[in-house]
Parts: C-alpha cells; structure tokens; sequence
C-alpha cells in the first residue's frame, strides 16, 4: 500500500472509521449526524453570530483595560501633572516597544492593513498572539496618552478572533479567506458602536466589493457585537449631539469651505505620514525600541499645554460638539493633534487612526463653524454643526472612505438632519485628497511593509469591461434556419467558416463550413435532412461582465450576443479572440 | 517509493503513521476524534463565550462603579467650586465628572448653570436645550433657561420657560420652588416695567403664599409698591405683619402703601414704627412728615369734634388763601400768560368773597360751609401748583387731602 500523506489525509478527515462499538453508540452517533451537523453555509452564519458575541466580549473589555490603564498612569483629571503627562507616555512608550519589538511582534501599526494582508496574503490567517498583542500594547499605549484610537486595533483583534475560530473549526480555504473580514466588521461595530459604517467600512476598505456570500455573515456579526457591546456599556450613541438642524441651501457654502479645510488638512497629515514613516523605519534597529517613548516624550510635551490632544480625545469631541471651544483653541487642538498623531503612528506604537481623525475633523469643523459664525452671525449651534460634519469630512479626505464616512456621522451622533451637508464637504474633501496624495493611506502603508495589496480605492473605480465593449456585429454569420437547401446556399456564398442558427426547439446552434459539406456528401445532393450543427450555444448578454463571459466560452469558436427581451434576436457575436483584444485595448 | 523509505505523516497532529497503518492512532483515537469534531469544538466554544460573559460583566460592574465614583468626587469638587463663586474651576470640575458620568443629567445641569454662572450663556443654553430636549417638563431646567433669557433680554423665552418652571415637575419642594419662580418671574416683569402682566403673575402669585410665608408676602407686597398696585401691596404687607417678630422692610413698605392709598393714620402709625426700627429713608422721612401734616390738617377725619373741624377748616383756607396771593403776585411779576393769571384771579375774588363768611359763629351755624370752603381750599392749591410749582410742605398736604377727598368722592 503506497499512500501519501495527503491521500491518507482525506478519509481521516472526513468521516471516522467503523469502529465496534454499542447499539447505543450508533444511534447518538447517527442522530447526532442528523441533527446535530450543520452545512458549511449554516456553520458560517452560526460563527458569525458566535464571532460577533466573543469579538463584542473582548472590545468592551480592550476599552475598559484602555480607561484602567489612563487612570493608573495619568489619572483621573483633565489636566494631569505636568510630571505625569512627560513621564507616563514616554515610559509606556519604551514597555510598548518592547513588547512589539521581542514578543508580540505582529502588533505594530493600526491593524487595518494587516487584517487585509490576511485577507488577501495569508488565506485569511491572523494569528492569535496578535490578538494578545494587540490588546496589551494598545491598552499601554492609548492608555498612556499616545495620540491613537481603540478602533483599528478592535477591528483586527476580532479578524483574529474569527480566524482562531475557523482554524479550530477546520473550515474550507475559501471560508477561512472570508472569516477574518466578519470578525473584523464585528470587532469595529463593537468599537464604534455603529454596525452600518463597520460593515460598509469593512466592504469598503477591506473586502473591496458587494459579495452576497460574505454580506450576510458580516453583518450578523457586526449586530451580535454591537448588541454585546450595549447590553456592558450602554447604548448611548458615542457622541452627545446637542439639537441642530439645516435650515437653508445657503448654509452649503460654509460646508464647502470646510471640505475644502479638511482636503487640505488631510493632505497634510497624509504627507507627515508618507515622508517621516519610511525615514523613521530605515534608522538602525535599536532605534526602534525608543521611537516610541521619544514619541511619548514629545505627546507630552506637547500635552502640558494641551493635554485634550493626548489619548483617543472622544471627550474632547464631545466638549466641542457642545460649543465648549472658541475657534482659535479648536484650530490649534486640531493642528496639533495631526502633530501628535503623526508622531504617535511614525514612531510605531501601536494604535488606530480612526479616533484621531475625528478629532481633528471635529476641531477643524467647529474652527471653520466659529469663524462662519463670526463672520455670518449664524447661530450658536452652527459650530456644533459643523464639528460634527467636519469629524465625517477628514475622516472621508484622509481615509478615502466615502461612503463610510457619511454613515459613520449619522451613527456615530444618532443624528440623521445633516446628511446633505455631510456628503458635500466629504466629497469635495475625497476629491482634494485624491487630487493631491495618489495613493490611499493604507496602500501606501502596506507597500512600505512589503505588501502589493490590490488598492480597493482603484478597484472601486475600475471599469468593469462588458460584453458589448467587446463582441462584434453577426452579419455574415447568422444563418436563417429553414429550409437545409438554402441555408448550405447562404453559407456556401459566406467567407464565413463558423455560422449560427436559432432554433426555437434547442436555442442557438454552431454549423462549421465542413458541417455543411459533409451533410451535402452524405445526402448526396439531396437537401431533405436538416443540418444538425453543435449546441445549444452558452449565450451572452451585452451587460454581462467580459470575465463572465470568458468563464462561459469555453470551446465554442464564437457564441451568440442575445437581447434580454428576446432570444432570438442577436446583438452581436464574441470569440475568444474579442475578448482578448477588449482586455488588451482596456 | 516503497513505504518505508518515507514515513507517512498524519496531516492533523504531524506524527509519523506506524507502518502499515491507514489511520493515525492518536487522531483516530476515540477521545482526539470527539475533541476534534466541530460540535465539540462550537460546545467548547459557547462554553469559553458563557464564560467570557460572565467575567466581562464583573470587569463591566468594576469598571461602571469605579467610574461613578471619580464622576462624584468631580462632581463634588465642581459643587465646592461653584458654592464658593469660582465658577471657571467648578466648569473643569464638572467637565471632569461628565468624562466619567457622560449621561447624568444633573452633572449637566450643574455644569451649564456653572457654564451661565461664568457669563458663558450660549454653552450653557446649549446644554440646557439638550436636556429639555430629553425632558420638557423639568422644572429646573426651565427655570434655567428663564435666566438666560431674561439676562439676554429675551422676554418671550423668559416668559415661556419661567411658566415653564411654575407649571413644571420640581423634584424637591415643588410649591416652595414653584412660588419662588413665580416671584422671579414677577421680579423680571417688574424690572422690565411690564406692569401688567407683572400685575397678573403677582395677583395669581399672592392667592398661592401660604399664611405664614412673610417674607413671601412682603417680597410680593415690594413688587406690587413698584409697579403703584398699593391696594395689594398694603394687603401683602399687612399678611407679612402678622407673624411674631416682622421684619423691618415690611413695615416700611406696609408704610409707604398705606401712604400712597391716603390711609395716613395707618402710614403715620407703620412709619413710626418703621422709624423707630431704624429703616428710615427719604421716602419714609417725607411720608411721615407728610402723614403727619395731612393728620393735622385734614377737616375730614373721622373723630373730630366740629369745633375742631371749624378750626381746621378755617386755618387750611388761610393757609390755601395765602399760598395763592404769593403766587398771584409772583405770577404777576413773571408770567405773561393770560389764562392762568385769569384763574388765579378768579379764585382770590372767590376766596375774597368767602372769608367773611368762614366765622367761627356762621360755620357752626352752617355746617355745609366746611365743603364749600375745603372745596375752595383744593381749587387754590390746584391752581398754586399749576402757576407756581410743586407745593411743599402744609400745602402739600392740603393738595394730598383733596385729591384724597376727591377721589373717595368719585
């Protein structure tokens, strides 16, 4: 017997051998076969809901470690000693370099590009020391005052999570690939506290495209952990938004100028990171071990004169929101927390960018509402209009995700009346970003990792080549079917040497040159049989996708281009050779 | 290849198969084979998430308790600040405990009066409005955004929150604290001389002070003196002096009502005392005096004697009759208007005409007299006081007694 040990793999598997056992044995083991086993697709909606409820557990406890750990190292107040705000993050910032550098070393960064590493690299495999690491640097670091979020590190602690649970469960390749994206949509519902961004953000940013297989599970996970997350935490929306409103068109101005703001803000920030980032990485090694506390030491230089710039700032929103801050304060909060957490994230602690940046957005916003408001006499409560747009407008410049970012307002304040002026000055931000920085944030860090990732920014706005930008028109080619003497007559007078022909009882059919000549030599001159050609030809839809239509071709010479409304009737004719051609003209 | 040449390795646990064997011994033993199956491991799974659940919520329950403490020692330290008039530190205080405590309304109430204590008035209506949002029918809250309105000028927003505070839900006292808005109310309609309405919030105020509230009573009677509503004021006065010991302030405004009303004998009585309690002002001063000379001079007063009457009589149309000379002959040396200088002289020809007449024998002979000649005595000093200015002194309350008169006249 000469086995492999893969072949040896496959019934050990699959199904466990006859083995002696009881009469009751069988019939647990039978019943339990029956009832008990679920399909892979059952399995993988029952993880998603498991993955949501264990991902929600472990972000409410990351957040809770994140609030223990500020109070031990800087304590309670607002405004911490001036001794504690130098010490703390820099301190932390050395444990921190440590940990990422000797034991948790997948730990560095925000955790979004790695989980799309996984995705796309690693068949969906984020290891579980990550998870670990990622809890306990980022709980150090945010906790200690570093300028990054809890929101990225969420996001990929429960990628991990979802993958240990598919490796433990044996799951298929293709679902293992699909898992890490479900945890990570569960673990940034649960952070956020906002299911629909987190799952148009993961299909966004992460996923790249709308796939109905994978939609499902995403946002039953996110559900079951945001619901998870409330029942611990509570259900308030992360932002207390006091009462606004949009009252006339002529407020879009004003709007448009803070797009305008935070493009450029963005751009700003984007380059910070794209110029010091390689540098910093470049330096000897053991540089790195003190990055991060030289980073700590600055964010607390910086915080003795504005300590609202250290840690996450979700406090420092909410005061904004609330009107708590004169322009000038506002703009200078938001310059230098792009200072502070360009520093933090150079440097390589580990931290997310998503609460930084609506921080900035939020101070830059109510900076541009303070000066409208001096300027127009808007009321009061423009400046809380404004900060909350300007949260969504950065985070929509800086991050490129659009269509997240206008949810992400609207969830994030449990207030939908500023939706219009939300997605005028995203758009009018996305489009200075991309105008002025090429490559999307998270491409360009994971190109600076090694990584050649697909840009889910340039799949997005890929065209999606068709059948009818490539087939061509069937005259010459289509054969009226009939009467077998006359249709030999029309190909006989054709250059063609492949034609179609439509029959109602068996669709389109292929009839070659040589088809016609041996029926001829078979009839000997009789025209009485019908041609029978091959078929029924595949047929195609001018809007269908010209990969589809690869896949569809197969053998076939050439296959017919039908309308929707009516088979019979042909649009035109693909070869093989059409579609290569539209791909190489593309 | 022959088998042994290259040992087969059992793809799950990645020991060597023994030879011979299809079947890894170790996976396929019936212990690794239930470990392995995914209803076990989906069972393992529920059971660590039942677990994790149960360790979250005590994590969760250390973590809430921890933060309401640090939100109270905030809100505490905010509380001190705010009662000693720091209101800048009480708003970082309370800014601290809202970190810790982001959804209690009374760390946001206190903060947004700290924010209007601060002259912050636009923040703290901010917040205000928030919470008013959440519960219309607070009191507080109301009475809150009454200040700032009424401090911005906004008398339609004052006027709809402070009705907002009377008619609201007061978590404590809700008739001590209803009253006390009702009375800032009339405060700041007073203040913003809309005696009417102010009239009408004070009446409906007045019928809900409880007996023994003096203070109330004589807060209320204050505004009614302000706004010139001495029937009432005297009213609330009198229920403020009912008490054991009444303060100082009452009789005073007890005083001035009872003055204004021309009850003189009860002005000169409460104004004593009011003199006597060391709250004399000039206006309690000029009443008394005044009080005194109405008392002295008036023909009218019940309990006279008619001998007394007579002398009265007699004594104020000499004194009328003298007033308006010095002033026809003034008005003669300065004045070039005709009319006035007509009246005058029509009057000292009346007064001429009736003196003879003002004897001690023909008054008590007929009593009638005493009007016809008080009658005359009024016009005079009327007509003094259009051509010569205001009258001072025994003529200014001459003046008082025929106005007086008049009115009950009327």
């Amino acid at each position: 017997m000469s086995a492999t040990g893969a072949d040896a793999a496959a019934p050990l598997a699959a199904e466990s051998p006859p083995r002696e056992a009881g009469r009751l044995e069988q019939l647990w083991s039978l019943w339990r076969r029956k009832t008990l086993t679920l399909r892979e697709g059952q399995l993988f909606l029952l993880l998603a809901v498991v993955i949501g409820i264990v991902s929600g557990l472990i972000v409410v406890c990351f957040r809770i470690t994140i609030e223990w750990t500020h109070f031990w190292l800087l304590g309670s107040s607002m405004h911490p000693s001036p001794l504690r705000v130098l010490l703390a993050p820099t301190l932390a910032g050395f444990g921190v370099a440590l940990l990422v550098m000797l034991i948790f070393k997948g730990s560095r960064g925000s955790g979004v590009n790695q989980t799309k590493a996984a995705v796309f690299i690693f068949d969906g495999h984020v290891p579980f020391r990550t998870v670990i690491g990622k809890f306990v640097t980022c709980a150090l670091a945010i906790g200690s005052g570093q300028s990054l979020g809890p929101e990225d590190p969420s996001l990929q602690m429960g990628a991990g999570i979802a993958s240990a649970l598919g490796r433990s469960l044996k799951l298929s390749r293709e679902k293992q690939r699909l898992i890490a994206p479900i945890g990570a949509a569960a673990g940034l519902a649960a952070a956020f506290n906002a299911p629909i961004s987190a799952v148009i953000f993961v299909i966004e940013e992460i996923i790249g495209t709308w796939s109905g297989g994978v939609l499902g599970a995403v946002i039953l996970a996110a559900i079951s952990s945001v619901v998870v997350m409330r029942e611990f935490l509570g259900s308030a929306p992360m932002f207390r938004v006091p009462a606004m409103e949009f009252r006339s068109p002529v407020e879009l101005i004003g709007y448009a100028v803070l797009g305008v703001v935070s493009g450029v803000a963005s751009i700003v920030f984007l380059k910070f990171i794209v110029y010091f980032r390689p540098r910093l990485k470049q330096l000897p090694r053991w540089t790195q071990y003190v990055q991060p506390a030289a980073a700590g030491l600055l964010i607390g230089i910086i915080g003795i004169w504005l300590p609202q710039v250290m840690g996450s700032g979700y406090p420092i929103i909410d005061q904004a929101l609330h009107d708590q801050f004169l322009w000038r304060m506002l703009l200078l909060l938001g310059l230098f927390k792009i200072l502070a957490t360009g520093i933090s994230f150079v440097s390589g602690a580990p931290g997310g960018m998503f609460a930084p940046t609506l921080f900035i957005g939020a101070m830059l916003g109510g900076a541009v509402g303070g000066v409208e408001h001096l300027l127009v006499h808007r009321p009061a409560e423009s400046v809380a209009a404004f900060a909350l747009v300007g949260m969504g407008t950065f985070f929509a410049g800086f991050l490129r995700v659009p269509i997240t970012s206008v949810f992400m307002v609207a969830e994030l304040s449990g207030n939908y009346s500023m939706i219009l002026p939300t997605i005028i000055a995203n758009m009018i931000a996305y489009f200075i970003s991309r105008r002025y920085q090429h490559v999307a944030l998270f491409d360009f860090l994971a190109r600076q990792d090694g990584f050649y990732l697909p840009s889910i920014e340039q799949m997005r706005e890929q065209n999606t080549l068709r059948v009818e930008d490539a087939m061509r028109p069937g005259a010459g080619i289509v054969l009226r079917d009939g009467d077998p003497a006359e249709l030999r007559r029309e190909a006989e007078a054709s250059a063609s040497a492949q034609f179609l022909v439509w029959r109602h009882e068996n669709g389109w059919r292929a009839i070659s040159q040589d088809d016609i000549r041996k029926q001829a030599i078979a009839e000997s001159g009789s025209s009485s049989e019908e041609i029978p050609g091959r078929g029924p030809l595949p047929q195609l839809y001018p809007d269908q996708a010209l990969d589809e239509a690869l896949r569809l071709i197969g053998n076939w010479p050439v296959v017919p281009v039908v309308n929707r409304a009516n088979l019979e009737k042909l649009e035109g004719v693909l070869a093989l050779d059409d579609i290569l051609q539209a791909y190489r003209k593309s | 290849m022959a088998e042994g040449d290259n040992p087969r390795i059992c793809p799950h646990c990645g020991n060597p198969l023994p030879a011979g064997a299809t079947q890894c011994p170790r996976c396929n033993s019936r212990l690794s084979l239930i470990l392995h199956s995914r209803e076990t491991v989906l069972s393992i799974t529920v059971a660590i998430v039942i677990v994790l659940f149960f360790l979250t919520g005590f994590i969760t329950r250390g973590y809430h308790e921890k933060l309401a403490a640090v939100g109270e020692q905030w809100f505490e330290a905010g509380e001190r600040q705010l009662h000693a008039g720091n209101a800048g530190f009480a708003l970082e205080d309370f800014h601290t405990a809202l970190v810790y405590r982001p959804d209690d309304a009374q760390i946001q109430f206190r903060l947004a009066e700290a924010l209007a204590a601060d002259h912050r008035d636009g923040e703290a209506r901010a917040y205000l409005l928030g919470l008013l949002a959440r519960n219309p029918s607070d009191a507080p809250i109301n009475l809150a955004l009454a200040r700032i309105s009424a401090t911005n000028g906004s008398e339609a927003g004052a006027l709809r929150y402070y009705h907002g505070a009377v008619y609201g839900v007061w978590p404590k006292n809700p008739e001590t604290n209803r009253l006390n808005a009702r009375l800032e109310l009339s405060r700041f309609l007073v203040g913003r001389n809309d005696t009417s309405i102010a009239d009408a919030e004070l009446i409906a105020l007045i019928s809900e002070i409880p007996q023994h509230g003096a203070e109330l009573h004589a807060q209320a009677g204050d505004l009614f003196l302000r706004i010139g509503d001495a029937k009432h004021a005297l009213s609330e006065y009198r229920s403020a002096l009912r008490v054991k010991h009444p303060s100082a302030n009452s009789v005073r405004g007890a005083g001035l009502a009872a003055y204004q009303l021309g009850e003189y004998q009860e002005a000169e009585r409460y104004l004593e005392r009011a003199h006597r309690l060391r709250t004399s002002d000039a206006d309690v001063t000029s009443a008394l005096v005044l009080s005194r000379l109405v008392i002295s001079a008036d023909p009218y007063l019940r309990g006279l004697s008619e001998a007394e009457r007579r002398t009265r009589t007699q004594r104020d149309f000499a004194q009328a009759f003298f007033r308006l000379r010095a002033c026809a002959k003034k008005s003669a040396n300065v004045s070039t208007s005709a009319a006035p200088q007509s009246d005058l002289a029509m009057l000292t020809s009346q007064a001429k005409a009736l003196q003879p007449r003002l004897t001690e024998r023909n008054l008590r002979l007929h009593p009638s007299q005493v009007n016809v000649a008080m009658i005359l005595v009024f016009a005079m000093e009327d007509a003094a006081t259009k051509e010569c200015g205001e009258a001072q002194g025994i003529d200014e309350a001459l003046t008082l007694i025929g106005k007086f008169h008049q009115g009950r006249e009327r």
